[in-house]
């Protein structure tokens, strides 16, 4: 008689921890919002709350140094003349110069004194004159800089931006520090760049969504674990003028706004700085070239123009495609 | 012990754990429930669907103030004393969050099916 009412119990409690397991799993991340590099930067973890703070130092003194426009800046201080011996410059500096050359100058720190005569850095959006464009396109060039150990300085006329990749970097180093504390399970979002770090605590892909380049919503959903997500698109900062749309991102080869069919362009990734300079990158270089890029350089990407998606093989079987979609899908 | 009282305890322990069930799943916050924050602290929340006459509500931030219109589920940047007014450009909420760069407010909605959104 005693035995299947012992059963009972304890299938009871093996039901009960399990459904309060579940629970426990459902609970909400701990998450901080802070703003730096001119965007909006949430952090949520699962584990001790004491590191949001950290992360938001962390951020803000990244930002510091990074800022091109803050006169007290390492970067601001070499774009006029000084010189730098700052871990984080050197590191950037040494991963930008080596996007440059991979992508042949789509990606190009050097192209700052051109997005800035469009007005992009301040938001004070103007179309330059020709010849004030040809004045800034002539600094730009990122193979003067020979910088390659000791402090660095920049040849004369030469500015740099780190807006590019800076981003990213910020992100990879968040996730550096997190790990070490010994964490096994956030999310990062530095104004748009998703960093997740591990799976969620119950061991599913994090679910991070592209935005609809176009509409409100979202274009596609991937499942990601240890990868950053990177988009670039001409709908974060853009103007309009004479019924024109000058996009942010600009080419370093014309000083013009890029205008090649792309909607938008995500990149997927460990190295977050990578990914961010490379779906800038592959923007400039429009659907055909980037295409074949993506392709010989095995990225993973997603890529959207007004009738065609491009994703990459790797992507294509677990991606899952949101809204209307009555666009062609081509697999790289 | 006799076979009612391990029915007792077994129906009394089911009982528990379903209201518990039950109270945690309501709780998680419902689809359209607005949050204000500024410098990333929570400062408002309102209930979209449960607003019946539309209202003004000004955010007094350290930077600057935004007023918020706000309507049944509908929310957005009436006006605001920022350089550029791109927070207020950015008409209703619908899917990316309202931002405020300059004042550091941020108006969103509790995410749905993603994690987090990249753009």
């Amino acid at each position: 008689m005693r035995k299947p009412f012992f059963v009972i119990v304890i299938s009871v409690c093996l039901v009960l921890s399990l459904g309060l397991g579940l629970f426990g799993c459902k609970q909400a991340p701990k998450e901080k919002t802070f703003f730096a590099m001119n965007t909006l930067m949430t952090v949520s973890l699962y584990g001790d709350s004491a590191l949001l703070d950290e992360c938001g130092r962390l951020l803000a003194s990244l930002d510091r140094t990074l800022s091109a426009t803050d006169p007290t800046s390492e970067v601001y201080r070499l774009n006029h003349g000084g010189t730098s011996e700052d871990e984080h410059v050197k590191e950037l500096l040494d991963k930008s110069l080596a996007l440059s050359r991979l992508t042949e100058g789509a990606f190009d720190p050097t192209v700052y004194p051109v997005v800035r005569a469009w007005g992009f850095t301040t938001g004070d959006y103007r179309i330059p004159a020709q010849d004030e464009l040809t004045a800034a396109l002539s600094k730009v060039g990122y193979e003067r800089i020979a910088w390659k150990e000791g402090s660095i300085s920049l040849p004369q006329g030469v500015e740099i931006d780190f807006g590019g990749i800076a981003k990213g970097y910020a992100g990879d180093l968040v996730k550096r520090y997190l790990l070490d504390k010994g964490l096994t399970s956030g999310l990062l979002n530095l104004g748009g760049n998703v960093v997740a770090i591990g799976a969620k605590p119950d061991g599913t892909p994090y679910r991070i969504a592209v935005k609809d380049p176009v509409g409100e919503g979202y274009m596609c959903i991937l499942p990601v674990v240890d990868k950053s997500v990177v988009t670039s698109g001409l709908y974060e900062r853009y103007f309009e003028k004479d019924g024109v749309k000058y996009g942010h991102i600009v080419d370093p080869s014309t000083g013009y706004p890029v205008d090649n069919g792309f909607l938008s362009v995500t990149v997927v990734g460990e190295d977050g700085a990578k990914c961010d300079a490379l779906s800038t990158a592959l923007f400039v270089m429009g659907p055909q070239k980037a295409c074949e890029f993506a392709k010989s350089n095995a990225l993973s990407v997603v890529m959207a123009t007004e009738d065609c998606l491009y994703v990459s093989s790797d992507l294509s079987s677990s991606i899952a495609w949101k809204g209307e979609q009555n666009k062609r899908v081509v697999t790289l | 012990m006799k076979t009612w009282v391990w029915v007792v305890i077994v129906a009394v322990i089911l009982a528990v754990s379903l209201t518990v069930g039950v109270v945690l799943l309501t709780r998680q916050p419902q689809g359209n429930v607005a949050y204000v924050y500024v410098d990333g602290e929570l400062v408002y929340q309102v209930d979209l669907s449960k607003v019946d006459q539309p209202y003004l509500y000004t955010v007094n931030t350290p930077y600057g103030t935004n007023v918020l219109e706000i309507a049944k589920d509908s929310i957005r940047i009436a006006d605001a004393d920022c350089p550029h007014k791109e927070c207020v450009e950015q008409g209703r909420l619908k899917g990316s969050p309202l931002v405020c760069l300059p004042h550091r407010l941020v108006v969103k909605i509790a995410e749905d099916d993603a994690d987090s959104v990249s753009r």
